[in-house]
C-alpha cells in the first residue's frame, strides 16, 4: 500500500494577476512586463537565493511590486549577517551578473573588504545594475530586531518563475505608519486596501501596538 | 492685492493654519488617489501592470538619454546618492 501526504492548498484570488496561497503564505504574481525596479530586484534576489543568503526586501519597492504608481530610486534589501568569505563569493556572483558597487568601479578584494566593513558597521552599500546609477540596490545587514524579524518571517513572492522575499505585509504597514511621511502613509494605505482580505489581523494589531501607530487613518 | 495686517503673532498663527489646512486637503486628495489606484487594480491588474511597466520604461529611457547626453548629470546623481548615504538621509533625485 502506498501512503501519501495530501496537502490542502487554499488559493485566494486577489486580482486577475495575484493569487495567495494561504497554506504556505505565498503570493503569486504574474507580470507580462517588468518595471526597471522589478528587473533589478529579481536579478539581485536570484543571486541571493542561489547563494543561500537569507534576506527580505523592505520599504517602497514592496508597494511598487504590487502596482503602486510611483517610482523609487532604490530597492532596499536587508540580508543576514554573513562572513567576509561568503560576502566575497556573493560579490563575485553579483559582478558576473552585471552588478557593481555604486561607490567604486573596482571589483578588487580590497573594495569588497571595504564594503564588508561598512556593512559590519551598520552602514548601507549600494549596487548598480548595468551602467546607470538608478534604480540601484541598497543593502544592509540585519542590525535591529525588526530587521531580523523581517528576514525570519519574510513572505515569499513568486513573480512569474522567480522568487522574492519581502518583509511581512503586516509589519511593513505598521512600520510605514510609524515612519509617518505622507509617502509612507500612502504606501501603507495601498498595501492595506489591496491585501485587506489576507492580512493577519492579530499580527497587524500587534505591530501597530508595538510601534504605537493607529490603523484608523487607513480605514477612513 | 492681499493685505496681511494685524499683530504679527496673530498673523503668523493664521497663515500657518491656512497652510496646514491646505496641506491636509492635498494629503487627503492623495489618499483618495491611492484608493482609486486600488480600485483600478482590483478591476484589471493585468492592464495596470502593463501601464506601470510602460510608464517606467519611458521614464528611464528619457532619464538615461539625458545622462548619455550630459555625463555630468550621472556624476551629480551618484554624488547626491552617496552624500545622502553619508548624512544618513535618503537621497532625492527625480521623484
Amino acid at each position: 500500500m502506498i501512503y501519501g501526504i495530501v496537502y490542502c492548498v487554499t488559493m485566494i484570488r486577489i486580482t486577475n494577476t495575484i493569487e495567495y496561497d494561504e497554506t504556505r503564505r505565498i503570493i503569486k504574481v504574474r507580470k507580462e512586463k517588468l518595471t526597471m525596479e522589478d528587473t533589478i530586484a529579481l536579478a539581485f534576489s536570484r543571486i541571493l537565493e542561489k547563494e543561500n543568503v537569507r534576506y527580505a526586501i523592505v520599504a517602497g519597492y514592496v508597494a511598487l511590486l504590487f502596482g503602486r504608481s510611483r517610482r523609487s530610486d532604490d530597492v532596499d534589501f536587508i540580508i543576514e549577517n554573513i562572513s567576509l568569505g561568503k560576502f566575497a563569493s556573493l560579490c563575485e556572483k553579483l559582478f558576473k551578473a552585471g552588478f557593481k558597487f555604486l561607490h567604486s568601479n573596482e571589483k578588487t578584494l580590497e573594495t569588497v573588504r571595504m564594503a564588508y566593513h561598512s556593512l559590519e558597521k551598520g552602514d548601507r552599500i549600494r549596487f548598480t545594475f548595468g551602467e546607470y546609477p538608478i534604480p540601484n540596490v541598497e543593502m544592509k545587514f540585519a542590525t535591529t530586531r525588526l530587521d531580523k524579524i523581517s528576514i525570519e518571517e519574510s513572505m515569499m513572492i513568486h513573480v512569474n518563475e522567480d522568487v522574492l522575499r519581502i518583509s511581512p505585509l503586516e509589519l511593513q504597514i505598521a512600520y510605514k505608519l510609524y515612519l509617518g511621511s505622507e509617502k509612507d502613509v500612502e504606501d501603507a494605505r495601498f498595501l492595506y486596501k489591496l491585501f485587506k482580505n489576507i492580512l493577519d489581523g492579530e499580527k497587524l494589531s500587534k505591530w501597530c501596538r508595538l510601534l504605537d501607530v493607529n490603523l484608523k487613518c487607513l480605514e477612513s | 492685492m492681499v493685505q496681511i495686517t494685524g499683530c504679527e503673532p496673530e498673523m503668523s498663527r493664521e497663515l500657518i493654519e491656512e497652510l496646514e489646512r491646505e496641506r491636509r486637503r492635498n494629503f487627503i486628495d492623495r489618499l483618495k488617489h491611492v484608493d482609486w489606484e486600488v480600485e483600478q487594480i482590483l478591476k484589471d491588474h493585468r492592464k495596470w501592470f502593463e501601464i506601470q511597466a510602460e510608464w517606467s520604461k519611458k521614464y528611464y529611457e528619457a532619464l538615461y538619454r539625458q545622462m548619455d547626453k550630459d555625463p555630468k548629470l550621472k556624476k551629480i546623481i551618484i554624488e547626491n546618492i552617496l552624500r545622502g548615504d553619508q548624512s544618513g538621509e535618503k537621497h532625492i533625485t527625480f521623484k
